[in-house]
């Protein structure tokens, strides 16, 4: 903008380093890993590469390792994960904030506490209890416990949406004759989309991410891309755990950003 | 003397010009409304004299001085905001003081004074209440006293009433007047209130458009008709609320206005046309 | 009437379930720790696995390492949060390219931060060779041993790489609301920016800071990649520690590591209760009716 004030320059100048440094910071490792799964050679101490190859890259999405169906099971996994906590998020959002069910306070506390207790410790107590209920080794069971931790922050984000919108538009349909389902449907579900959507996606991010939850209720049977990565970062091999993280992160952001595209569609139509 | 001069501002928002070619100038000790609809720029216009949006071109001089590259906190052009913005983090005492602690000012000074501005807006022995505490009458004077605490140069009110319900407006209109006439500070009020612009100011500006197209003193501006926009905005009628008993209007403000009116009992809005228009 | 009454019962049934199986687990390790175990035939009740463990110094010393990792990162996070929140509000770049930037951490899961964390700080990552180069070290070995040693560092540096930004986000739209408001009408009264930012606008958000402090804490106290991978072998992380004492297939152990999983989550309530103690003060301390 034209004519900012010296001081307010002078501060934002400040800030804008701020914001520098932290993109850099964050924007490295990136670049970097990125650069590991093209390595041929790099050898102490160059800056760069001395040798690239495609062939780790090929070998891994073209050849013999069953990429393909861990992806395909960790996309399933949390895609489940994301449809069932948001409704259940939905749910239970609109029994409080909707109907204004008794003990409000007491379901905030328990859609808190997945955030208090370490997931290492829930892993480990709700394994025998997996086990028992015949879910021991299952996709089933590592979706019940990735909604677990998903939970939290999808009952938050469609408790806020749903306390925000209301149910007044709900009711002017109701009162024109609309069924109590169709009202919802109509009227208040289009309002809802943002949230449901960024609930959605929160949900998947979180699955998609689980790592000893995932080992622990899928007893290393149930594989997703957290789980099948570590023994490479374990055995140090840089270029073949970087693929791993790329692939990883690239397929999580492609989702997210399906859905940003989608909350921004529909907030912008709304307008 | 001149205290404020705007010259030519023009105010660009997400693009959008809000202000343009804006001229005023305000007396030392005046009294100045601003008055217009809704959206017509009349806040921004504070805002910028304040120094918290930026301008596109234009100058603003107060005090001799071109202010347009001073940062907010060095103008002394302090707003009382709408929603009062009162600090929830600060005692009402301490929220009064806060201009005074940011001017370096010893605490047990700083009580003192806090004290004398909540007494001038009648809010004595309530100083350590918490905001929240208080009703929304009492926050806006604590709001008032905040603002004179920090000696502006320039006072601007931003539809300071507008959140308060009828009768506590009336209290509120005649303590502004008062602490006008007790500390002389100059003073811009916005308000989309007609009768409110008349009856406090000493000038009125009117502005539509991000444009001010009428300044005069209340009764030249009220009869004033040159400009389609204003005469429309003004309607050339005014509305007075009262009630109709045995067919006689009785306006309920208390001004004692009376009339026949063959219409059955109830609650009423009286249009008065041009040529009987009344003015306090 | 009568469905108004059963819809919204029925509609909690399935978080209901979700939070049964929470408590469960719960009630599981609690159980076990005490050292009942029926399967098994244990009927005891007791506080010797508790006492055991306490009394043994690797135990402590896990426990120890633990709580700095968690208490280094977080703290720190929350600061660098803060002001990453604080630079994103006052240049206005509140949405767009720069938060999508700040968000990245957030979607990265841990194990994709231990490669990230070996990429840049191993003795043989980047910054060796970027100190190489510049001739601040002659050979790798020179470089400090961030990874797998004893202080921890690369575990503790990873988690900020992940948290600070997650802090930042957190706090964002409090912070900017309040700053739009209540830090205008700061400077407005004469306050400078710096000032306005420390009389009012950090107050005032300090309620989501808080929050997010305790969500990091938690989860950096219970995490169990990050120091997994790029720890040290002795001594261990505590979740560590106790997830290698789970695997012992003898049944007899399993208390011992159901005491250890125990007092992870009492220390874990622990902090969540000095947090709210905190934060009921904190909020009767900047005016309740902000509280989000």
């Amino acid at each position: 903008m034209k004519d900012r004030t010296s001081a307010s320059s002078k501060r934002n100048r400040a800030m804008n380093l701020v914001l520098i440094i932290t993109s850099i910071i964050i924007f490295l490792p990136v670049i970097v890993t990125l650069l590991w799964t093209v390595t041929g050679r790099w050898p102490w101490p160059s800056l760069l590469p001395e040798t690239y190859t495609t062939r780790t890259l090929h070998e891994m999405f073209f050849g013999s390792s069953n990429l393909w169906a861990i992806l395909w099971d960790s996309i399933y996994i949390a895609t489940a994960v994301a449809v069932l906590g948001t409704i259940i998020a939905l749910l239970t959002a609109r029994a409080t904030e909707i109907y204004r069910i008794r003990g409000r306070r007491l379901i905030g506390y328990s859609a808190m506490l997945p955030l208090l207790v370490p997931g290492t410790v829930f892993a480990m107590g709700i394994q025998v209890i997996l086990i028992r209920m015949g879910l021991g080794d299952t996709v089933t069971g590592v979706i019940l416990v990735h909604l677990v931790a998903a939970l939290p922050y999808c009952v938050t984000i469609m408790t806020d949406i749903t306390a925000a919108v209301g149910n007044s538009l709900e009711e002017q349909a109701q009162v024109l004759g609309a069924g109590p389902a169709g009202a919802f449907m109509h009227v208040t579900l289009p309002q809802l989309l943002p949230g449901i959507l960024s609930s959605a996606s929160m949900a998947y991010i979180i699955s998609y991410s689980q790592y000893f939850t995932t080992l622990l209720a899928g007893g290393g049977k149930v594989k997703t891309l957290a789980l099948v990565m570590v023994p490479y970062i374990q055995s140090g091999d840089r270029a073949l755990s970087s693929i791993y993280a790329v692939t990883f992160v690239g397929s999580a952001l492609i989702v997210f950003f399906i859905f940003e595209a989608l909350i921004h569609r529909i907030v912008g139509d709304a307008k | 003397m001149i205290k404020l001069d705007v010259q030519e501002l023009t105010v660009e928002l997400n693009k959008n010009t809000i202000l343009r070619d804006l001229s005023l100038q305000v007396g030392e000790g005046e009294f100045v409304s601003l008055l217009g609809p809704s959206g017509c720029g009349k806040s921004t216009l504070l805002k910028t004299i304040a120094g918290i949006n930026e301008s596109a071109s234009g100058r603003i001089i107060l005090d001799g001085e071109l202010i347009n590259d001073k940062p907010a906190y060095k103008r002394g052009a302090v707003i009382v905001f709408q929603d009062m913005r009162l600090f929830p983090n600060m005692s009402v005492e301490d929220n009064v003081a806060y201009p005074l602690k940011i001017q370096g000012m010893k605490k047990a000074e700083r009580r003192v004074k806090a004290e004398e501005y909540l007494e001038a807006v009648r809010l004595e022995g309530l100083g350590s209440r918490r905001i929240s505490q208080l009703s929304g009458g009492q926050q806006q004077r604590v709001a008032l006293a905040r603002a004179l605490a920090a000696e502006p140069k320039l006072l601007l009110l931003d539809e300071p009433f507008s959140s308060l319900d009828e009768n506590l407006r009336e209290d509120m209109r005649k303590l502004v007047k008062d602490l006008h006439r007790q500390f002389g500070m100059t003073t811009i009020m916005v308000t989309h209130d007609r009768q409110e612009a008349m009856i406090m100011a000493d000038r009125v500006a009117v502005m539509f458009d991000g444009e001010i197209v009428l300044t005069g003193d209340p009764e030249s501006v009220l009869s004033d008709i040159s400009d389609e926009r204003v005469s429309e905005y003004f309607g050339n009628n005014a509305f007075v609320r009262g009630t109709v008993h045995d067919g006689i209007f009785t306006a309920s403000d208390g001004s004692g206005l009376t009339c026949r009116l063959d219409r059955p009992d109830g609650e009423y809005d009286l249009m008065l046309r041009t040529d009987a228009r009344l003015v306090e | 009437m009568n469905r108004n009454k059963i819809a919204p019962i029925l509609m909690i049934i399935p978080f209901l379930l979700i939070t049964i199986l929470v408590l469960a687990a719960i009630m599981n390790i609690l159980l076990q720790s005490f050292g009942y175990m029926p399967v098994f035939g244990l009927y005891d009740f007791t506080l010797k696995y508790y006492i055991e463990e306490l009394s043994r110094p690797e135990v402590l010393q896990s426990i120890a390492v633990s709580l700095c990792i968690s208490v280094f990162s977080s703290v720190i996070a929350a600061v660098l949060g803060t002001l990453i929140c604080a630079a994103l509000v006052y240049t206005g770049r509140t949405r767009g390219g720069m938060l999508y930037t700040v968000r990245l951490p957030i979607l990265v899961p841990h194990t994709v931060v231990a490669v990230f964390t070996v990429a840049l700080l191993a003795q043989t990552g980047l910054f060796a060779r970027v100190g190489y180069a510049l001739g601040l070290i002659s050979d790798y070995t020179e470089f400090p041993g961030l990874l797998y040693g004893t202080g921890y560092a690369g575990v503790i540096l990873a988690y900020i790489w992940k948290e600070a930004p997650f802090i930042a986000y957190f706090t964002l739209a409090l912070m900017a609301s309040i700053s739009g408001t209540l830090g205008e009408a700061a400077e407005n009264l004469g306050a400078s920016p710096v000032r306005s930012f420390f009389h009012i606008t950090l107050p005032m958000s300090m309620p989501a800071i808080a929050r997010g402090f305790l969500i990091v804490f938690i989860f950096a106290f219970g995490g169990y990649e990050l120091p997994m991978l790029l720890g040290a072998t002795l001594p261990k992380a505590f979740p560590v520690y106790t997830y290698i004492e789970f695997l012992k297939p003898d049944f007899k152990l399993r208390p011992y590591a159901m005491a250890m999983n125990g007092i992870t989550l009492i220390l874990s309530l622990l902090i969540a209760l000095l947090y709210a103690i905190m934060m009921s003060r904190l909020l009767r301390k900047i005016g309740g009716d902000y509280e989000r």
